[in-house]
């Protein structure tokens, strides 16, 4: 009654849609399984998008987005919503993953969500939520040939729903009380069954005690089990986190969480403490933080503890042109009685960013990071480093040069990840490249093109690349066609066989229409 | 001694009913009803319709008013000289002031992530980074469609997600936020600890309990790191996530924690078991039922536990 009752339309209805409809041609070569930018292209007849938008009257609208609709897949979102009252949206999607090389082992997913929010009062929102996920078809193991505990089939259904409640005041107190559940069903195997449900609740009070501190409290309880056995964890959870902006230039915040977990499969308690603080100061363009947290795990067998510290210091020009920020942080866990297999880790990462925006429409910028992971015990350290460059340029155009909006981004990204363990290494490295340029043209003309480039190496010898060209015109009377052409390879040079080669070409014709 | 978990949650009512009890009396108002949304129109009449079809939108009649977001000190002055008393703009607010001021309706844990340790509060990112409240017609409110916002900041997300083995980000199957909206502060509440209890949202099966767990793989083991341990949630060029090479001889993703000396060339198994991948005999990665070297069950039916042999 209330959704039939908003949808009365009235003389402000107003109404846009597009629906693309046309042909896939998919001509590939080599081994299916590695590009899994393909495994949901398929050829033949597609109803490529159906879009419809607009509103019944001037509090109720509606949204519907279909994509990639034919006999193998089909995605689309839903959004129905009278403002102030509810809303409500969904979202399905089909996907695919592909086993083996030929293409005859895959999997599929479905998934289907939906949030529907009403809003009574001004006071007094309610929420739920419900996502319903199913897995089924082959599966293999890895590597090829072992048996996997998973089998060699899914046939799943998880089931997930939230339902929340949000009050607040008008002094802007407010909070929510929620509830999660999970249930998954495991048709193959029953030992696999699970279900769980945690109660939770959160309060937001801005302004207690002094009107520039501001408390946030959350807490839980929930539990998740096995269903045929029985046998499960329970888990309780504190958080309380005190924001406290005496001045404008200065901002402090604590935080403390309390955990536990009861595991009846291995009969320990564990228990989580963390106390953590961080200041935050501001003079003119700079901003400078730092913080330090202390954690404690102790699961009635062992006990570690974590240090960790951060700093960071940000830059913004007044004009919003340069933004830089510089950041540095350490996480070290002891373990307090040598009794983990792990034993003690170390663990440091700093990173570096800039972007500019030297004049209007273009935007530059690049990253450096380092990171470093090690366990001195174990005799294993971890070691990463990534640098990368962007530029983007974006500009509407008026006049008579006929180019109506132009787009051109590229980026490049370096990695390097080094792993020395107490028996063997692992040492990657990757080149990354991607552009995209795009035009409108005429009023009529859209063209665009695009690359994706990326080279593994050391250990690894992997090429792989996407080109993409697409154009589009605009016909009289909302009609329209448009092309996609795109050419996915990849090649393992260090394993026979390994290679891959699909050349994909989209063909649509559209038509839009709008009732205003 | 154990403490009952009921009681920490009661004592957590009682602190948050105290709290509340306490902020009545203290807490400030956050709007005026000093001006009328008419007056703020007569002036900026290009937001007439900025907000239609959205809960932000005054012509609703509900909830949401110009000042509900854009009060101030100078609330009452910017009416008689607009450029000497300007009105507070959310776009240029600080990240927590922006917080505060959504927050007002808005109660839900992802805003209030935005209180604690988040990345995008330290870098001093509010709401306002991500959301537009005017003239905006993208699912809530974003201000594009979330990959191309988000790689707007996050490129190096972009190059790891061409990795060949890799979520599904780039082909529309996941979205950004399946991730990591559950992965923030609002996460604690529902499960133990960080990024695991977020891969089981979707990869259910591997949740646990296991009677026989394996400990790298449990967010809340003192071993830590859980899913992370082994594979790269973006993506890897290794197949399934690994983050690690898993070949022989040295199947690098078990050798960066387990060194048995003389596992795979043991004599008493001749060459037969030399560069077996790992979980051909210890299939239960994630966990077992059986056994807690998570070994194939079936290992028992091959000899392996004759009298003499091993004793699993």
């Amino acid at each position: 009654m209330l959704v039939a009752g908003s949808a009365v339309a009235d003389s402000t209805s107003v109404w846009d849609g597009q629906i693309r409809m046309g042909g896939i041609v998919k001509d590939e070569t080599g081994d299916k399984s590695v590009m899994q930018e393909t495994f949901n292209v398929y050829e033949g007849f597609s109803v490529t998008s159906l879009y419809l938008q607009g509103r019944f009257n001037p509090r109720t609208h509606l949204r519907f987005d279909l994509n990639d609709i034919n006999l193998d897949d089909r995605n689309g979102q839903l959004e129905f919503r009278r403002s102030g009252v509810f809303s409500l949206r969904s979202r399905y999607d089909e996907s695919r993953f592909v086993f083996d090389p030929v293409g005859a082992l895959d999997a599929s997913r479905k998934d289907f969500w939906s949030r529907l929010s009403l809003t009574p009062t001004k006071w007094f929102w309610l929420a739920a939520d419900y996502n319903l996920q199913t897995r089924e078809g082959d599966r293999l193991g890895y590597p090829s040939g072992v048996q996997s505990a998973l089998g060699t089939r899914y046939d799943s259904d998880l089931n997930r729903y939230r339902v929340e409640a949000q009050m607040r005041a008008s002094s802007g107190i407010g909070g929510t009380i929620a509830v999660d559940g999970v249930d998954l069903t495991d048709n193959l195997s029953a030992l696999n069954g699970r279900e769980g449900r945690v109660y939770s609740a959160n309060v937001h009070v801005p302004g207690v005690f002094y009107d520039r501190l501001t408390h946030v409290v959350r807490a839980s309880l929930g539990r998740n089990e096995l269903k045929e056995s029985g046998l499960g964890y329970d888990v309780t959870t504190v958080q309380y986190t005190g924001l406290l902006a005496p001045w404008p230039a200065l901002r402090a915040k604590y935080r403390f969480y309390g955990g536990q977990v009861e595991d009846e499969a291995t009969d320990l308690q564990t228990n989580r403490y963390i106390h953590d603080g961080d200041v935050e100061v501001r003079y003119r363009i700079a901003t400078l933080s730092g913080g330090y947290g202390w954690e404690a795990w102790d699961d009635d067998r062992s006990v570690t503890t974590y240090d960790n510290i951060r700093a960071a210091l940000a830059l913004r020009d007044p004009g919003d042109k340069v933004t830089a920020r510089f950041a540095w942080s350490t996480r070290n866990k002891e373990d307090e009685e040598d009794i983990t297999l792990l034993r003690d880790t170390e663990y440091a990462r700093w990173d570096a960013r800039i972007d500019t925006k030297p004049v209007t429409g273009i935007t530059v910028g690049g990253r450096f990071a380092e990171r470093t992971r090690e366990m001195p015990d174990v005799g294993a350290q971890a070691d990463g480093f990534y640098a990368s460059a962007y530029g983007r340029y974006d500009r509407q155009f008026s006049g008579d040069s006929g180019v109506d909006a132009a787009h051109v981004e590229l980026s490049y990204q370096y990695s390097d990840d080094d792993y020395d363990n107490a028996v063997g290494a692992y040492h990657v490295k990757s080149n990354f490249v991607t552009g995209r340029v795009h035009a409108d043209v005429f009023d009529k003309v859209k063209a665009g093109a695009g690359v994706t480039f990326m080279s593994i190496s050391e250990d690894l010898d992997i090429d792989k690349s996407i080109l993409s060209f697409d154009l589009g015109y605009a016909l009289p009377r909302g009609f329209s066609v448009d092309a996609k052409y795109n050419v996915y390879n990849y090649d393992d040079y260090l394993v026979d066989g390994r290679y891959y080669t699909a050349n994909v070409v989209w063909v649509n014709v559209g038509y839009e229409f709008s009732t205003e | 001694m154990r403490h009952p978990r009921r009681t920490i949650f009661a004592f957590a009512l009682i602190l948050l009913s105290f709290v509340f009890a306490f902020a009545i009396r203290g807490a400030r108002s956050t709007q005026t009803d000093a001006v009328s949304d008419e007056a703020c129109l007569d002036c900026h009449e290009s937001q007439v319709h900025a907000m239609v079809g959205t809960a932000h939108d005054p012509a609703a009649g509900r909830f949401v008013s110009c000042l509900g977001c854009h009060a101030g000190a100078a609330t009452d002055r910017h009416l008689d000289d607009p450029d000497e008393n300007p009105a507070v703009n959310p776009a240029h607010m600080r990240a927590d002031s922006v917080t505060a001021v959504c927050a007002t309706c808005h109660e839900h844990p992802h805003t209030l992530n935005l209180y604690e340790r988040d990345p995008h509060a330290d870098a001093d990112l509010s709401c306002t980074a991500c959301h537009r409240v005017h003239d905006n017609t993208h699912l809530g409110l974003l201000k594009d469609e979330q990959k191309t916002l988000c790689f707007s900041c996050h490129p190096s997300a972009q190059g790891d997600f061409a990795m060949p083995s890799h979520h599904p980000v780039m082909e529309g199957v996941v979205v950004c936020s399946d991730c990591h909206l559950s992965v923030a502060q609002s996460s604690k509440q529902r499960v133990y600890t960080g990024p695991g209890g977020t891969c089981t949202t979707c990869h259910a099966m591997f949740e646990g309990p296991y009677p026989y767990e394996h400990q790298a793989a449990v967010d809340y083991s003192t071993e830590e790191g859980g899913c992370l341990n082994c594979h790269a949630a973006h993506g890897s060029a290794q197949p399934r996530l690994l983050k690690q090479s898993y070949q022989s001889p040295d199947f690098a993703l078990c050798s960066q924690c387990h060194v048995v000396p003389k596992h795979q060339n043991n004599v008493n198994h001749g060459s037969s078991w030399a560069g077996m991948p790992c979980n051909d005999c210890h299939v239960d990665v994630h966990g077992s039922y059986d056994n807690a070297k998570l070994l194939d069950p079936s290992l028992a039916a091959q000899g392996c536990t004759a009298v003499g042999c091993h004793q699993f």
